[in-house]
């Protein structure tokens, strides 16, 4: 169960103020009733000493008697004697019974001395008759004395008995007093210890309990700071360490017991010993900003820091100290540094690289010249070379012209040996030998027709253009390459309809060139594969061009080669000379056209070459075109 | 003796037909064919001689002439070829050709090649009679008789062949006299003789049989 504290000293409070109470009470009783009583029993001590003194004077009556009776010379002497001390004797005897102011007595209210009293009343009364009648014939008969010293003698017995009486009862008294006093201390005791336990118990409990708990948040609070993550260092105005946790320890490389009580300055040198004591002296109740501060290490190294102090509380002298909050930022610094020079570095290699950069672009800007230049060269070989392919196109024609233009002749000197043989037997008609002759005749023409072909694709033209049928070109071009084409057993498909027909405007020669070369290529292409060879030329209509397609159903070209730029020279052919395409590709640019390879699916090449539109070729103008 | 004829095979009409009408003039008999299919077809082992075109569609020359070689049948050839590079020549040679004639040829030329193709032919055939002749003689020997034409061939006496056969020298006489009889030859010299033209003309059809790279 727990209870706020101050519910505990509150209830602390009352229980303390009820006893204390109950004790201040006590000892007002003490004072109020058992001290007056205390008083009071002192006053018996006259009743005692007068009640003695009664035994006297009844003795000094006797013996005044006993005088007055044998001595008859001091009569008178011995009445006044007697007198007085009778008068006095009664006076006493009645204060003992009924008090008396002068005498300081306060008579008895106990009955058994009441009752002692009384029988001595008889007795009193006797001794004072006959003492009276003493004075009064101041002379005294041995009768009377004898009377006298019976009722004295009564008298003092008595007398002593009431004596004892008022002894027994001073002491019955001072018992019951002295009893009181002791029940009543024997109380405070009692309280006493009760308070003890009320009050000490439960209070030394909640101080205990305090003490733990403060303990136990002292003890939390020294671990919390021991584990911190920074260092903490106390100290005082002198900057003797007072107090570290381990962390700080760890960071100077020293152990705690190794600095406590010595100055913090010599862990510090000059910038940063500076700085610690302008710390030290500007000290500020709250952690101060921090300051980077560098300790020596005991290797001679330094540790670099941030520093932030304070002043506090800080223990149960309540003396007010100064403390330092330090943060390990080595690491940090270190990263810092490595970072500086990772910049440092890159800046040093932008550097270098803007230089190259720079010589890469003047170098670059060189190569432009030189490849203008280069390219202006290039554009005049073209036009040599754009020659020289013709006439080597033309010397590889030559072989399937050459047999081409044997078989006539093959024939021709056949029909003509056959001839001189029928008339050397003289028995041939002349209808035979006429047919013989027409044979030879129609095999020649056969031959010139081939001549003429040949001549015509061969003879020198300037290069104009003219408004061209692209399917007459086609026509003339397959034509002229038939020899080729048959010899290598190829089969020609066209798609070459009327109402495909595009009128374009070219240089016939060169567009043919283009085809020849290119129907050239497929043939060379197609000569390594099986017996099924075709040979494709389409035409497709585009808005304002019309595309040209030459197909084969050879190996295809190499894909490295299908959309890279067509350079002279490079051939996927044995012996090429790699200007064909080339060549074919720069007399359809020079027509502003576009030249283009691919692959047919599933082997094959198609090279594609786009032409202007100038008009669709009506039937007429092909017809007329035909006929030219 | 069946008579020779020309056959002529090229896929170029008007010379086919030319040549074709002078050699028929020339007094042969002469035959064209438009492709090397249509001749493989048609030739069944006739005696003569073949010009062959080699460029041609389909099958071509040198490949026609290879495919009769491995059939077994045996003809000379003359190849005619409107365009001659030096591989086809060649080529054309290494099958055993007769000659390799370039359009336009002479006609005394051609007529000599065909001449001599036509006597190499009637050779041929003649061999081939033999050969089939021996060879039906041949047949009829029983192992035991090839065992005594081997030792005789290699010009053992009666004696020594007796001894490695294990048996009498009147049992080896009986044997000699019984192979003589079944090959119907009357001396050793005419044994020895039939023997060795049977293993030539044998060797000669072996070769002909078999691919021609391996003539050379």
């Amino acid at each position: 169960m727990k209870r706020e504290p101050e519910q505990l000293i509150h209830g602390l409070l009352v229980r303390y103020f009820g006893v204390l109470s109950l004790v201040a009470a006590l000892l007002l009783l003490d004072q109020a009733v058992v001290q007056p009583l205390l008083l009071q029993l002192n006053g018996l001590g006259p009743v005692i000493n007068l009640a003695g003194r009664q035994r006297m004077l009844s003795q000094r009556m006797t013996k005044a008697v006993l005088a007055i009776a044998h001595d008859s010379d001091q009569q008178g002497e011995r009445t006044a004697e007697l007198t007085e001390s009778l008068s006095r004797w009664q006076e006493v005897h009645d204060g003992l019974q009924f008090g008396n102011e002068s005498l300081q007595l306060q008579g008895t209210n106990v009955p058994h001395i009441q009752a002692a009293l009384r029988e001595l009343d008889s007795h009193v009364r006797a001794i004072s008759e006959l003492v009276t009648k003493v004075i009064q014939s101041s002379n005294a008969n041995n009768d009377d004395v004898r009377q006298i010293l019976i009722h004295e003698k009564e008298f003092l017995t008595r007398m002593d008995s009431i004596v004892g009486m008022f002894e027994e009862e001073a002491a019955r008294q001072v018992a019951r007093l002295r009893w009181l006093g002791m029940t009543a201390t024997g109380v405070v005791l009692a309280l006493m210890i009760g308070l003890a336990r009320i009050i000490i118990t439960p209070a030394s409990n909640f101080i205990r309990s305090q003490f733990c708990q403060l303990a136990a948040s002292e003890e939390r609070f020294r671990s919390l700071i021991e584990r911190m993550n920074d260092g903490l260092v106390v100290f005082d105005e002198q900057g003797c360490v007072k107090y570290v946790n381990h962390r700080f320890a760890q960071i100077i490389e020293r152990s705690p017991e190794s600095i406590l009580g010595k100055p913090l300055q010599k862990l510090l040198s000059g910038p940063d010993l500076r700085m610690f004591l302008q710390m030290l002296t500007n000290v500020l109740p709250a952690p101060d900003v921090a300051r980077e501060l560098k300790w020596e290490l005991p290797e001679g190294q330094q540790c670099a820091t941030l520093a932030a102090c304070g002043r506090a509380h800080v223990d149960s002298v309540s003396q007010e100290a100064s403390f330092l909050v330090v943060t390990d930022i080595s690491e940090l610094k270190r990263a810092e540094e490595e970072l500086r020079q990772a910049h440092d570095a890159l800046e040093v290699r932008v550097e270098e690289r803007t230089q190259a950069l720079t010589e890469t672009n003047k170098a670059l800007a060189t190569e432009v010249r030189e490849r203008q230049s280069a390219e202006e060269r290039n554009r005049l070989l073209q036009a040599e070379l754009a020659h020289t392919t013709r006439v080597t196109t033309l010397g590889q024609f030559a072989t399937g012209l050459a047999h081409e233009i044997n078989q006539p002749l093959g024939a021709i000197a056949n029909y003509a040996d056959l001839l001189m043989v029928q008339l050397d037997s003289n028995v041939s008609s002349p209808q035979t030998l006429n047919e013989t002759a027409g044979r030879i005749h129609d095999s020649a023409l056969r031959a010139g027709e081939i001549v003429r072909r040949m001549r015509s694709f061969l003879k020198p033209k300037p290069a104009n253009k003219s408004e061209e049928s692209i399917n007459s070109l086609i026509d003339e071009v397959l034509d002229l390459c038939s020899p080729e084409i048959r010899s290598n057993q190829i089969e020609v498909v066209t798609d070459l309809t009327e109402t495909q027909d595009f009128k374009v405007f070219v240089d016939s020669i060169q567009i043919q060139q283009v085809l020849v070369n290119l129907i050239h290529n497929s043939i060379q292409a197609m000569a390594t594969t099986g017996p099924q060879r075709t040979l494709s030329i389409k035409t497709e209509n585009h808005i304002q061009e019309v595309y040209v397609f030459v197909e084969d159903n050879g190996p295809g070209f190499p894909s490295n080669c299908q959309t890279a730029e067509i350079v002279p020279f490079q051939s996927t052919k044995p012996q090429g000379l790699g200007m064909g395409l080339s060549i074919s590709h720069s007399l359809v640019t020079f027509h502003q056209g576009k030249l283009w390879l691919e692959n047919v699916v599933p082997h094959g090449a198609r090279v594609g070459f786009s032409l202007k539109v100038v008009q669709t070729v009506s039937a007429d103008a092909h017809s007329n075109h035909l006929c030219r | 003796m069946p008579t020779q004829t020309i056959f002529v095979v090229d896929d170029d009409r008007d010379f086919r037909d030319s040549l074709v009408a002078l050699l028929s003039t020339l007094g042969w008999k002469a035959q064209g064919f438009s492709s090397a299919e249509e001749f493989i077809e048609f030739y069944a082992a006739q005696p003569g001689c073949l010009i062959l075109d080699i460029q041609m569609d389909g099958l071509n020359g040198i490949e026609l002439y290879e495919q009769l070689l491995t059939q077994g049948k045996r003809l000379p050839v003359i190849f005619v070829t409107a365009h001659a590079d030096i591989n086809t020549a060649v080529s054309a040679m290494r099958t055993g050709a007769i000659d390799f004639l370039e359009k336009p040829f002479d006609r005394k030329a051609l007529t000599r090649q065909i001449e001599r193709a036509l006597e190499i032919d009637e050779q041929w055939q003649r061999s081939e009679e033999r050969f089939q002749q021996l060879n039906e003689s041949v047949k009829e020997l029983n192992p035991k008789d090839w065992e005594t034409l081997e030792l005789i061939i290699e010009g053992e006496t009666n004696k020594s062949m007796a001894a490695k056969l294990h048996l009498t020298e009147r049992a080896v006489e009986l044997r000699r006299q019984r192979l003589m009889k079944r090959l119907n030859v009357r001396s050793l010299a005419e044994l020895l003789e039939l023997t060795v033209a049977h293993r030539v003309l044998a060797e000669v059809r072996a070769i002909n049989q078999s691919q021609w790279p391996r003539l050379k």
